[in-house]
């Protein structure tokens, strides 16, 4: 086996996740703008920029195909790769989560809300968040930077919870609300499932260092 | 450089009534020069357990310690012990014949006697002594089945094993070893000189293999003690570096010369 050119495809692995991982930040900061800054035009951005992210996905997926079924990776190669094949798959998701968003955004960015907007804003930007510190978590390899990541999506969950009930509240009291309230629903259901992936991203950073599973850790109670 | 060694909970756990080989604090001198140092490793019955390690680093003469293949060495000895089935090998009152009939082995090249495929088989009965026909032939059919040869050399059995391929010969190698009805088989790089095919058969027939016999192989393929074994010892510099299941020391690997060397990276 030819280490140096292992090596080189472990970087080119590195490289190409990096670069994906920055446009698919790129999607969610500009689905959280969309909204904040009332532009639809950046909500439009994320649409286009959805076919990059796909083809990444599939680019960096027969990497790592042709890695494991040329060179036979073991221990940390052979975890880069796993988590790799992992990571790309999360992140196209908050690619389309982002789609997702910005769709509904599109729709209703310009109408008059009666909507408290703090809440659909806080819980965009505590997503965005966490997906940055879940990317930084990868390419810097820390552990305990993708630990925090781990436990601040709570923030996100409790968030989702209680503007999800302000919504309800607001929609049982007001019936021309419920077209608005039922978009603002899936937008922070959306939000909270890439809070969610950017959770999985940090569980496979702590896989990939530390070789040990950080999913469903209650089943470590098991014998 | 490497102040302990690591053996995982699950290799600690051999020490039990499945153990059957309990190597001892066990040093092993070609004359003024030391091979092996310390090393403690134990082997549970019906299990695979692959030595690996770069060329020098003991695991051969670890290997052939077991049933006592370095005796003829001259200026070779012992220290510590190795324990098979609870005797140490190295006592006084071991019979060093029985013990090899006990630990059959398979070398790098295959080596089969100018004899017929036969003869090759039942060569161990028959100068253990034994004459009854029908005895050897079943014996004889039996082994050649275990190893995987039955049907390819069924019609053949008086033809002269030379004439076999080299994958063949490997198998009727082992089919000899099996005759005499070993315990323990130790393999010594059994797939290096084979090709693809060959060898998937001999990985295979490791695989059926240790549902009765408790096997030791010495290989340098690293992907090959990953698909055969079910625990790994690495050796470098004549010490036994880790040992531990097979998954754990190729998926995360707990010392780091011990990544270094499964991922290529060695020196």
């Amino acid at each position: 086996m030819n280490q140096i050119h292992l090596d080189e495809e472990l970087q080119g692995l590195r490289t190409g996740l990096a670069i994906m991982a920055g446009e698919v930040e790129r999607m969610v900061e500009l689905t959280r703008d969309c909204y904040l800054k009332r532009n639809a035009a950046l909500g439009t951005t994320v649409l286009d920029l959805d076919r990059s992210i796909d083809i990444h996905e599939i680019e960096l997926e027969k990497k790592c195909l042709d890695i494991l079924a040329l060179r036979a990776p073991f221990a940390t190669d052979l975890r880069i790769v796993a988590s790799t094949l992992k990571i790309i798959s999360e992140l196209e998701r908050i690619g389309d989560h982002s789609v997702n968003i910005s769709k509904r955004f599109i729709n209703i960015v310009n109408q008059p809300s009666t909507l408290d907007d703090k809440w659909i804003n806080e819980i965009g930007s505590e997503a965005l968040k966490l997906v940055k510190r879940s990317f930084d978590s990868f390419l810097s390899k820390n552990v305990d930077l993708a630990r925090s990541v781990i436990t601040d999506d709570d923030i996100v969950d409790k968030l989702y919870a209680k503007t999800y009930d302000e919504v309800l509240k607001i929609m049982q009291k007001d019936p021309g609300a419920v077209e608005r309230g039922s978009h603002i629903i899936l937008i922070i259901k959306n939000w909270e499932r890439i809070a969610d992936q950017a959770t999985n991203i940090a569980e496979e950073v702590i896989f990939m260092v530390e070789g040990h599973n950080a999913k469903h850790t209650y089943l470590d109670q098991r014998d | 450089m490497v102040n302990e060694r690591i053996t995982d909970s699950t290799t600690k756990n051999a020490t039990n009534d499945n153990e059957v080989i309990s190597i001892q604090n066990f040093n092993f001198f070609y004359g003024p020069t030391q091979a092996l140092f310390n090393i403690d490793l134990s082997v549970n019955q019906h299990t695979v357990m692959a030595l690996i390690g770069p060329s020098g680093c003991g695991k051969s003469t670890l290997l052939r310690s077991i049933n006592r293949m370095n005796d003829l060495i001259d200026g070779a000895y012992v220290q510590g012990k190795v324990m098979v089935n609870g005797i140490d090998i190295y006592d006084k009152s071991c019979d060093v014949i029985e013990l090899r009939r006990n630990i059959g082995m398979v070398f790098q090249k295959s080596n089969p006697f100018p004899k017929s495929i036969f003869e090759n088989v039942c060569y161990g009965l028959r100068i253990a002594g034994i004459t009854d026909k029908e005895f050897i032939e079943q014996s004889v059919e039996q082994s050649l089945r275990d190893a995987g040869l039955w049907d390819e050399v069924k019609d053949r059995l008086r033809e002269n094993a030379m004439g076999l391929s080299g994958g063949q010969q490997q198998r009727l190698c082992i089919a000899r070893a099996l005759c005499v009805k070993p315990q323990i088989l130790l393999m010594d790089e059994p797939c290096s000189a084979l090709d693809p095919i060959a060898t998937t058969k001999i990985e295979e027939l490791i695989f059926n293999l240790k549902k009765s016999y408790t096997i030791i192989i010495v290989t340098h393929n690293m992907q090959q003690a990953a698909r055969v074994s079910d625990f790994t010892s690495f050796f470098w510099l004549g010490k036994l570096i880790e040992v531990g299941k097979t998954e754990k020391i190729f998926t995360n690997p707990s010392i780091k010369i011990t990544e270094d060397y499964i991922s290529g990276r060695f020196g």
